[in-house]
């Protein structure tokens, strides 16, 4: 993965995408999930969605797969317009975008067997005859490193890190280009993350794959992806090329996860406990709400017009931001 | 408190609506002419018309429900066909009867049924499973049937109860007690079951759980962890139960009252169905639904004391 | 591959496919009681041809006569054959209760199904029609009917059904609900799939085990009802099962025998209705967690070769005197598939006061049960079956449990995993705390509630009042797992476990529990943290213990641990990890999988995925060594850091 995105047309193409649920009944609150979100992935790029618990990133998963309805914007793949599209469009679009996702227990149905989950889609999408059928799963199961033996039996018999093997043999049986990981090693053990992740690179160069790779874990991300899209409260607040993301994050939110994140060094722990100390407003600003930028509450770079006026994401040489203080900010850092 | 109230009434309204024009709908539908009834054979067809009339029986059938139901609200129910006597009379004096039946049944079911349950959630072994075992079974028993056990063996062959009859409070409270004791067992033994089961398997549910577990590492007695904490937390479900229980042993009185032969207003209702007597039905039918729904609020303000995500 | 092979590897193997009959059978009481409802429909369906006697057959004569070779069980008050008449009468409850089930389950479970898998306005109605028909006590809706129709019980059951339909329509949504939020059916609608093959494939079979029972409690009960209809004199007036208990009411004092037939009747086949459901519930549910699909003679060797190897002679080395705690030799054991199969063995380290010792390793390395063995917390038929915890004085290991409850939470805390179910939901989070504190100090509840409050500050809440007042539903889970922090200071403990504190929570979060940690380290509390990540390792401890299936495999001062790790383990673990890694270069991982306790080799355990490994390292069991003159230690024949090369050499 170098330096720069992977040049090719646009895969998935979501403008200004806005999802909000809303409990049933009449006084039902609304959640803004996501709102007025841009991101592309292009052929052959894999983008790494960041993002804690309530920033939206799962949801936005969910759109691209059309399992939560879209409230506004646009999502689009390869030039197609999907965003209301319904059960029979699905359908023609399962052969090119696929899912794997989180929970390595839930993802298949126990009374069934492996053989008869990875064909599912091959029966009763494709429609294909028994003997590719066949062809496909063993040949989905060998990518993934499992025996062939592995169909005949039931997912219980199998650890956490096989399991997932299996969720990403279902995603490759129907011979997709692009696939939405959504924090697909986040349960898994550190070694049997390592596992999945070279298994994840390995098939993206050989069967041309594209990632849509959602996870709370900068580390990860930044090993997997070209670029790297930062999500808080639903909003898009930094995007750009990986390693200058992860490594020298503009917006203060992304430098307080990368503050805030422990690396294995003792040694070097000690010294970013001083800086993240920094990277958070040392008492967050309780009960006020903020007009403008939602995470003024906690920045310690907040300013007035911080909690007035919304920050747009605005192009810096090569990276997005969305932050008033962008100049000031960089300005101190040089 | 005044949500539950206002849900209720939401809730209470469309019921008690619902159930009475059932059952004036159906009643509607039984052939034979009421006015005939009162004034026997033969009586000529223009007496019946008028009595009819006065009746208000030739009007249609929504006005002669609303005019029923504002009636009702006002306390009038119209009177019984076969007896004559006003409906309202007979519903209140056999009300209390049925209250202390039901009462005194779900005292018994609460009480024992919880007292099973711990204790055979606390020690497992055989006694849960006797405990499991005695559900099984508890459902499987007739509550008329085992009346008449109870009956034959306390009553007849052992003149310990008597085997019929009701004595008002009033009148003696001792032999009001002792004939209501072979009743509410009959009624109240078959409820322990379900109650026992639910209490079982809710405290058995909670003693899985992570916060137990923290409240013993952090030296909690175990007593206060499973009196004051896991029973707390078993309560909602079980008084979920205990809601449905009511509504069984509302209709179990209807047999148990024909058993031991009490007038309460179980013992009304068989009566006024055998014998067509259509304002008693609709008199029955609308006193039990009220009764019901004012039990059922009951239970859901004790559930709101005992969950405390409800009230938040 | 032939066809036929080829077909076979996608269905079922043989062994598996068992049929549903055949796995029913393997229960004795759901056979039995099959085989007794089928034998009851058959007499009953029969007995016009079986029957003895004419039911309605009169013997004045034989009148009230018990069981006897002319009438096996009896005559009634008008000497009728209680036998023929209970063979006859069974026709009317079984027809009665066929027409409730056929109104109920026609109704019920389509419309359960459509509200639980549509949603929207239907799915309100019905759980609406549920929740008011739940209030209407049937018996009195029936009588009502049975005013109308006069001993026409037919309509009666009918009625009987349709009442109960709105209730199982609202089991039905529920299980259907629950089965349309799985993943795996995410992951089929993700697909295009049609929601017609989705409800065959994935909702009907998970939701037919709740509509076998739902509809087996409901027979039951209209058993009882039908019976009691007939006992009221309001059904049919052919011989009933009811009927026949109102006859034996009326002769209660005379012949008290005829409760028996009847009643037995009733109670056993309702009995092997109950009986029979469970049977069917646990079967369906069995595939849902089937069983695991090992072939048992591997597990069997398994077990014969461990029993057959060399048992290491473990040196108990002696407690260090001087440490706050000092293990030595710690080994568990659990029941596994019933037999008692030790899960940690031979773990020894020390902790000193106010020092932070981290235990590290992965998903069934045994770290957890190593902290929960410190307290004498194992989960049921777990014990500790050798080693000693030294602790203030004496050994835990060997305690007893009024010792161990003094002490729990006042000499040793505990902070657990998830904030928020660590919490009791009744109570609030200042309760919960000042009755820690009541039960460590025995002070008055004023008192405990202002040391409540002052533990909240300690802890660094905000508006410790507010969070006091708050239920554990209420607090978010960085405040909950301050609360749960709070709790364990309140006995003023030399020692607190904290197991996996901040791996619920976001990382920013993570990042000032840790912080908040560190200062209460200060103040002379020591730490035993157990956690998987290593940054949160690196970032708490001072020490720390790496643990692989079972074993402590390492043990260093952690600097040292994570630049130069001596066990090959360690070196592999931390070289997988992320941190470190170049874009677009394959990560160094450990291939293979952490072997269940069941399936521990003789020998090192790490010998299948080392990339070090040698035949000595398979013969027996390593002990564990101290590395030179440093203050650590590795379970290793060859260690890293002796050799002074990298772990993939």
């Amino acid at each position: 993965m170098t330096d720069q995105p992977a040049a090719g047309t646009a895969l998935l193409n979501l403008r200004d995408l806005d999802v909000t649920y809303r409990r049933a009944g009449r006084r039902g609150a609304a959640v803004h999930a996501v709102r007025g979100v841009d991101l592309t992935v292009h052929r052959g790029e894999t983008v790494g969605l960041v993002g804690e618990s309530g920033s939206g990133k799962s949801s936005i998963g969910s759109a691209a797969l059309g399992l939560v309805t879209v409230t506004g914007g646009r999502v689009e793949f390869d030039g197609a317009d999907i965003t209301r599209s319904s059960r029979a469009d699905r359908r023609l679009l399962a052969r090119r975008m696929q899912v794997v996702f989180q929970d390595p227990y839930g993802s298949m149905n126990p009374a069934h067997t492996v053989g008869d989950t990875l064909a599912e889609a091959l029966r009763h999408n494709l429609g294909l005859p028994a003997d590719q059928i066949q062809e496909r799963v063993l040949r989905a199961l060998d990518d993934v490193g499992l025996p062939p033996g592995a169909a005949r039996r039931y997912p219980a018999a199998f650890s956490g890190g096989q399991r997932q093997r299996i969720a990403i043999a279902r995603a490759l049986v129907m011979e997709p280009d692009f696939i939405v990981c959504d924090e697909a090693v986040s349960a898994l053990d550190l070694s049997v993350q390592a596992q999945v992740l070279n298994l994840l690179a390995q098939l993206k160069r050989t069967r041309g794959l594209s990632y849509l790779f959602i996870s709370h874990d900068l580390s990860v991300v930044r090993y997997l992806s070209d670029t790297i899209v930062v999500l808080y409260a639903g909003r898009v607040v930094e995007r750009g090329p990986a390693a200058q993301v992860a490594d020298h994050p503009a917006h203060p939110y992304t430098r307080a996860l990368l503050a805030a994140a422990p690396v294995p060094d003792p040694v070097a722990q000690r010294q970013r406990q001083t800086e993240r100390r920094h990277a958070l407003a040392a008492v967050p600003a309780a009960g006020r709400v903020s007009q403008g930028c939602a995470f003024a509450p906690r920045c310690p770079f907040a300013q007035e017009t911080c909690w007035t006026t919304r920050p747009e994401p605005t192009d810096h040489d090569g990276v997005t931001v969305a932050c008033h203080r962008y100049d000031q900010i960089t300005a101190e850092a040089a | 408190m005044h949500r539950i109230l206002f849900r209720w009434l939401l809730g209470a309204i469309p019921v008690v609506f619902g159930v009475s024009a059932l059952t004036f709908v159906l009643t509607s539908l039984v052939p034979g002419d009421p006015g005939r009834t009162i004034l026997g054979a033969n009586a000529g067809p223009a007496q019946v018309a008028a009595i009819d009339k006065q009746l208000g029986l030739d009007q249609p059938l929504p006005v002669r429900y609303w005019d029923w139901l504002t009636d009702a609200l006002h306390g009038n129910l119209g009177d019984s066909i076969t007896s004559g006597v006003p409906v309202s009379d007979q519903l209140t004096s056999r009300l209390g009867v049925t209250l202390s039946l039901i009462g005194g049944a779900i005292l018994v079911a609460a009480v024992a049924g919880v007292a099973l349950g711990v204790l055979s959630a606390l020690k497992g072994g055989w006694l849960g499973r006797a405990v499991d075992g005695i559900a099984l079974v508890g459902l499987a028993v007739p509550n008329f049937w085992f009346g008449l056990v109870l009956m034959t063996a306390f009553a007849v062959q052992l003149p310990l109860f008597p085997a019929t009859g009701y004595v008002p409070f009033a009148e003696s409270p001792v032999q009001w007690f002792e004939s209501l004791v072979l009743p509410v067992l009959t009624l109240g033994v078959p409820a322990t079951a379900p109650v026992a089961k639910q209490t079982r398997d809710g405290v058995l549910n909670q003693l899985d759980r992570e916060y137990v577990r923290v409240l013993r590492a952090r030296g909690i007695p175990e007593r206060s962890v499973l009196f004051r904490h896991v029973l707390r937390n078993a309560a909602a479900p079980i008084v979920t139960v205990l809601g449905v229980v009511v509504v069984t042993l509302f209709g179990g009185t209807v047999l148990a009252e024909t058993l031991f032969v009490m007038p309460g207003l179980g013992g009304l209702a068989v009566t006024a169905a055998s014998t067509q007597d259509i304002p008693m039905v609709q008199g029955v039918a609308l006193v039990f639904t009220v009764t019901v729904m004012l039990i059922n609020l009951l239970i859901e303000v004790v559930y709101t004391m005992v969950n405390p995500k409800v009230r938040t | 591959m032939t066809s036929a092979a080829v077909k076979n590897t996608v269905r079922r193997p043989a062994s598996q496919r068992h049929g549903f009959a055949a796995r029913l059978a393997r229960k004795p009481a759901a056979a039995v009681s099959a085989g007794y409802l089928l034998l009851v429909l058959l007499v009953t369906l029969l007995a016009d041809w079986i029957a003895p006697y004419d039911p309605d057959a009169q013997d004045l004569t034989a009148a009230l006569s018990g069981p006897s070779g002319h009438h096996w069980l009896g005559t009634g008050e008008l000497g009728r054959d209680v036998l023929s008449r209970l063979m006859h009468g069974g026709q009317v409850t079984l027809l009665g209760v066929a027409i409730t089930l056929a109104v109920y389950l026609t109704l019920g479970v389509p419309a359960g199904m459509v509200a639980g898998y549509r949603g929207g306005w239907f799915d309100r109605l019905v759980l609406k029609s549920a929740d008011l028909i739940s209030a209407v006590p049937v018996i009195i809706v029936l009588l009502v009917v049975l005013s109308v129709f006069t001993s026409n019980e037919s309509a009666a059951m009918a009625a009987n059904g349709l009442l109960g339909a709105p209730l199982l329509a609202r089991v039905v949504r529920s299980a259907t609900l629950g089965v349309k939020e799985e993943l795996y059916v995410r992951a089929a609608v993700a697909n295009g799939i049609s929601d017609r093959v989705i409800i065959r494939r994935h909702v009907l079979p998970r939701v037919s085990g709740v509509i076998l029972v739902q509809a087996s409690v409901y027979g039951a009960y209209a058993v009882l009802l039908e019976t009691g209809l007939g006992f009221l004199g309001l059904g049919t007036t052919q011989a009933s099962w009811g009927s026949m208990i109102a006859e034996a009411s009326k002769n209660v004092g005379t012949d008290p025998w005829l409760l028996v037939p009847s009643g037995f009747m009733i109670i056993s086949f309702i009995l092997a209705l109950g009986l029979l459901s469970d049977g069917l519930r646990d079967t369906l549910a069995e595939r849902y967690a089937p069983p695991a699909d090992k072939p048992p003679s591997r597990r069997r060797a398994a077990r014969e070769a461990l029993a057959k190897a060399p048992k290491a002679v473990i040196p108990l080395a002696e407690p260090d005197k001087d440490a706050l705690l000092s293990v030595r030799g710690l080994t568990v054991a659990l029941p596994i598939d019933g037999t008692p199969t030790e899960v940690i063995r031979d773990v020894s380290f020390d902790l000193r006061a106010g020092e932070v010792l981290g235990i590290v390793g992965e998903t069934g390395c045994g770290k957890t049960v190593t902290a929960t063995s410190l307290l004498g917390m194992l989960p049921a038929g777990g014990e500790i079956t050798a080693g000693t915890i030294h602790f203030e004085g004496s050994d835990l290991a060997k305690a007893e449990s009024d010792a161990l409850r003094r002490v729990r939470g006042r000499r040793i805390g505990w902070i657990s995993q998830d904030p928020i179910s660590s919490l009791d939901p009744s109570f609030t989070a200042g309760a919960q705390v000042a009755e820690a504190v009541r039960v460590h100090t025995g002070c008055t509840r004023k008192a405990a509630r202002q040391r409540a409050l002052e533990l909240f500050e300690l802890v660094r809440l905000p508006d410790p009042a507010r969070v006091a007042a708050s239920y554990p539903h209420q607090l978010s889970g960085g405040m909950a797992q301050r609360v749960g922090i709070a709790a364990a200071l309140s006995g003023n403990p030399a020692l607190v476990i904290a197991d996996e504190p901040t791996t619920a929570l976001d990382v920013t979060v993570q990042a000032e529990i840790l912080d908040l940690l560190r200062d209460l380290q200060k103040t002379g509390t020591a730490v035993i943290l157990i956690t998987h990540d290593w940054g949160v390792l690196a970032d708490l401890c001072d020490r720390a213990v790496v643990m692989y299936a079972g074993e402590v495999v390492e043990e260093a001062e952690v600097t040292a641990l994570v630049t130069a790790p001596a066990h090959p383990y360690t070196a592999g673990l931390l070289s997988s990890d992320p941190h470190h890694a170049v874009p677009g270069e394959p990560l160094p991982a450990v291939e293979g999988a952490v072997p269940p306790p069941t399936q521990w080799p003789v020998g090192c355990h790490f010998q299948n995925r080392c990339p070090r490994v040698t035949d000595a390292c398979r013969e027996k069991p390593v002990v564990i060594s101290q590395l030179t003159a440093l203050e650590r230690s590795a379970r290793c024949i060859r260690p890293v850091e002796l050799i002074g090369e990298t772990a993939h050499d």
